[in-house]
């Protein structure tokens, strides 16, 4: 995800970009629970790979925190899941593939608490914040070959940034 | 004269024996810190195995983290201070004072060790966090501005390091308490000199080169520390070389060969400062368990033991109680807050961490691992122990000092080392159980063999010759003599390490697999991946498990240990 954020508003605003939001000297997690909690005691005031599950969950909870959607757009990516080549049940794990592209598939993986994940089929109902997919101008890596070969450089600068 | 010629049996000779288990020592030990070496020497492709071309680049690339080092020794510092302090002053107190109590205090004074430094560092980030922390919005909700306390920073990391890593500190300077002859502190008080001046001019010079011993132990301890400041350090981004090791291991891809340059480096500080710890304390004879023991006399401190009672239970209260009630008070609501509506308090945490199949198996992974590895340890070091003190085999030094070097090698460092080992052997046992009983064994060698080589150096060897002038066989002595008088000491043993691989988090983070997981690691996972709340709870149920199972275990071992117990 940190990835997808880094190389997609990389491409929006320009390669300067992250040297200058380093300036900032932002704080780095590991997880997006650590992320949530603090904003959700008021320890930090705004986090920025604000992954919309994390929000979701402590919206439920609670917390006093709102979610908010730059209009450039929001940084996205996929969860892919997919068939080895050699797979000891092959038959099985298409069955699952056509099953997670399913609308109840879809539904699932977008309503179930340790998942959370909005689906793109259009007629696969809202999130349980009442939005879709559709709502927001999502931002996706569109050269995939460029968005891997980047990677390299992605780790050195991501780690400049967080002090590594 | 006929001569008879009696077959004899083969029976290895000292200088074999020396040797398969100096063989095996080093193997188990060295093992990993070779290849712990060659990683950090890899200055080709980072993922290559084996390494493609070797250099020193990635020590020369150390620079950039020279900050991480100058973290590291400063934490180091400020906690060591603390604990020596903490140290001498509850050590003065229990062995050199009437204060009421003592015997129960001294037992207390193990508790914050029970208490994983894991769920101290999360207790403290829930009490002293500059903005949600207790004691600030307390401090807030008197009037108060900003925050009184913000434990995300070196002195709340160093404070929590010394509060439940630095009672070990209490341990070595209560123990040279307990055996330094009272008549020079009497004689000052019978000059006129009072409690306080006899306790600067008298007592602490006296126990200086203990308390320095001390000192430095705790120094190379606290620079391998890893919870503390992998909890309360990242949101400051405030790193040490610990938890960057973490961090470069975890990420994808891995930087292990940087990782590695940064654990050799930590390893060569800590190495110097045991060796220096060794050559303080070298020397002297350890015989206690003859006619000659004396009892140190308690000094009369006339109204002030009340003030220094007040002082001991400050200290448990701060070390214990506190950090348990806030993870009990966190466990039972929605978003922690010290001022929670009805609405906040939920059963909720405990409902999902119950339900949990990590929890479980992780609990249920921990309990076998710390019986094996005590069970395991208490038989292999005691074997150890009496080998390299006790047999006069050629080589015991050597023996002793390749047992001795995991002491000089961070935990997570050493895992670290395991993890790149053990990824190509031939038998496939990395990211199960097994490994991290070979490594649990190797890092507790120094606690396992310091301990019952402690109690072996006090009996007096004219116990075990006795016997063997009137006949006794090697076994029968060890049956008969060594053993009843090593037993509460084994005893001790096997509780130590029991706890010790209860409570370890540096040598299993990296090595815990998908299908073995085990508690403390398993908590980590937990705060990354859920909430405090939920982590809170998940904590206590394992603490409260662990707890039960010390309470058998204890009961087991006083009935073990009475006369008449066998």
């Amino acid at each position: 995800m940190q990835h997808a954020q880094w190389y997609t508003l990389r491409k929006l605003y320009g390669n300067d970009f992250w040297q200058e939001f380093a300036k900032q000297r932002p704080k780095g997690f590991d997880a997006r629970a650590q992320l949530f909690d603090r904003l959700s005691k008021g320890d930090d005031r705004m986090c920025v790979l604000a992954e919309y599950a994390g929000y979701t969950l402590f919206a439920e909870k609670g917390a006093d925190i709102e979610f908010v959607a730059p209009p450039d757009g929001l940084p996205a990516t996929a969860f892919f899941i997919g068939v080895v080549n050699r797979a000891p049940h092959p038959e099985a794990a298409k069955l699952f593939v056509d099953w997670a592209l399913s609308k109840r598939g879809q539904n699932v993986y977008q309503n179930q608490k340790i998942l959370l994940y909005g689906s793109l089929r259009t007629d696969a109902g809202p999130m349980p914040t009442g939005k879709r997919l559709s709502d927001f101008k999502l931002l996706f890596p569109t050269d995939w070959n460029d968005y891997v070969a980047s990677h390299p450089v992605f780790v050195k600068e991501w780690n400049s940034i967080m002090g590594l | 004269m006929k001569h008879v010629e009696r077959a004899r049996s083969w029976r290895p000779g000292p200088r074999l024996v020396s040797l398969v288990v100096g063989g095996a020592a080093a193997v188990l030990v060295l093992y990993p810190i070779a290849y712990l070496i060659q990683a950090s020497l890899s200055v080709g492709d980072p993922q290559a195995r084996p390494p493609e071309a070797y250099g020193l680049d990635n020590f020369l690339g150390l620079g950039r983290y020279a900050h991480i080092f100058g973290n590291t020794l400063l934490v180091a510092g400020v906690a060591t201070v603390l604990a020596i302090v903490v140290g001498f002053t509850m050590g003065w107190i229990l062995s050199r004072t009437n204060v009421p109590g003592r015997a129960a205090f001294e037992q207390l004074m193990a508790m914050p060790y029970y208490v994983t430094p894991l769920m101290g560092a999360l207790a403290w980030g829930l009490i002293g966090s500059a903005t949600s922390g207790f004691v600030n919005q307390l401090w807030r909700a008197l009037g108060g501005e900003g925050h009184l306390i913000d434990i995300n920073t070196p002195w709340g990391i160093a404070w929590v390091m010394a509060l439940f890593e630095g009672s070990v500190a209490f341990v070595m300077i209560g123990a040279v308490m307990k055996s330094m002859d009272p008549a020079m502190e009497e004689a000052s008080q019978v000059l006129g000199a009072g409690r306080l001046r006899t306790m600067l001019r008298i007592t602490l010079p006296l126990v200086l080169p203990g308390v320095l011993g001390a000192a430095v132990f705790v120094f190379a301890e606290m620079l391998g520390s890893f919870s503390a400041a992998l909890v309360l350090g990242l949101p400051n981004r405030f790193y040490v070389v610990t938890t960057a090791m973490y961090q470069l291991v975890s990420q994808y891809p891995p930087r292990f060969p940087t990782a590695a340059a940064m654990g050799v480096s930590l390893f060569a500080v800590m190495f110097v400062m045991v060796w220096i710890y060794r050559r303080i304390v070298s020397g002297g004879t350890y015989v206690t368990i003859t006619g000659k023991a004396f009892r140190p006399r308690v000094m009369d401190v006339g109204r002030l033991r009340w003030p220094l009672l007040g002082l001991c239970v400050a200290y448990l209260g701060v070390a214990v109680v506190l950090p348990v009630l806030t993870i009990v008070y966190a466990s039972f609501q929605r978003l922690t807050t010290v001022f929670p509506r009805a609405d906040n308090f939920t059963l909720a945490n405990y409902v999902t961490a119950l339900s949990l199949d990590a929890v479980r198996s992780a609990l249920w992974n921990s309990l076998l691992l710390g019986l094996a590895t005590a069970s395991i340890g208490v038989f292999v070091m005691g074997f150890l122990s009496w080998l390299i003190y006790r047999s006069r085999l050629p080589g015991a030094g050597v023996i002793e000092y390749v047992l001795m070097f995991p002491q000089a090698v961070p935990r997570l460092v050493f895992a670290f080392g395991m993890l790149w080992a053990w990824l190509v052997f031939p038998i496939p046992i990395y990211g199960t159980l097994w490994l991290l009983l070979i490594a649990y064994l190797t890092v507790f060698l120094p606690l396992g063999l310091r301990t019952i080589s402690g109690v072996i150096l006090q009996i007096d060897r004219s116990l075990e010759e006795s016997a063997q002038m009137c006949g006794a066989s090697w076994g029968y002595r060890l049956r008969t003599v060594t053993m009843p008088l090593l037993k509460p000491g084994l005893v001790a043993a096997w509780l130590l390490l029991f706890i010790a691989s209860v409570r370890e988090l540096g040598a299993s983070i990296l090595l815990m697999g998908p299908k073995a997981k085990v508690i403390t690691p398993a908590i980590v996972e937990s705060w990354f991946s859920t909430s405090s709340e939920l982590t809170a709870a998940l904590a206590l149920l394992q603490t409260l498990a662990v707890a039960a199972a010390l309470a058998v275990l204890f009961a087991v071992a006083r009935r073990t240990v009475q006369p008449g117990g066998e």
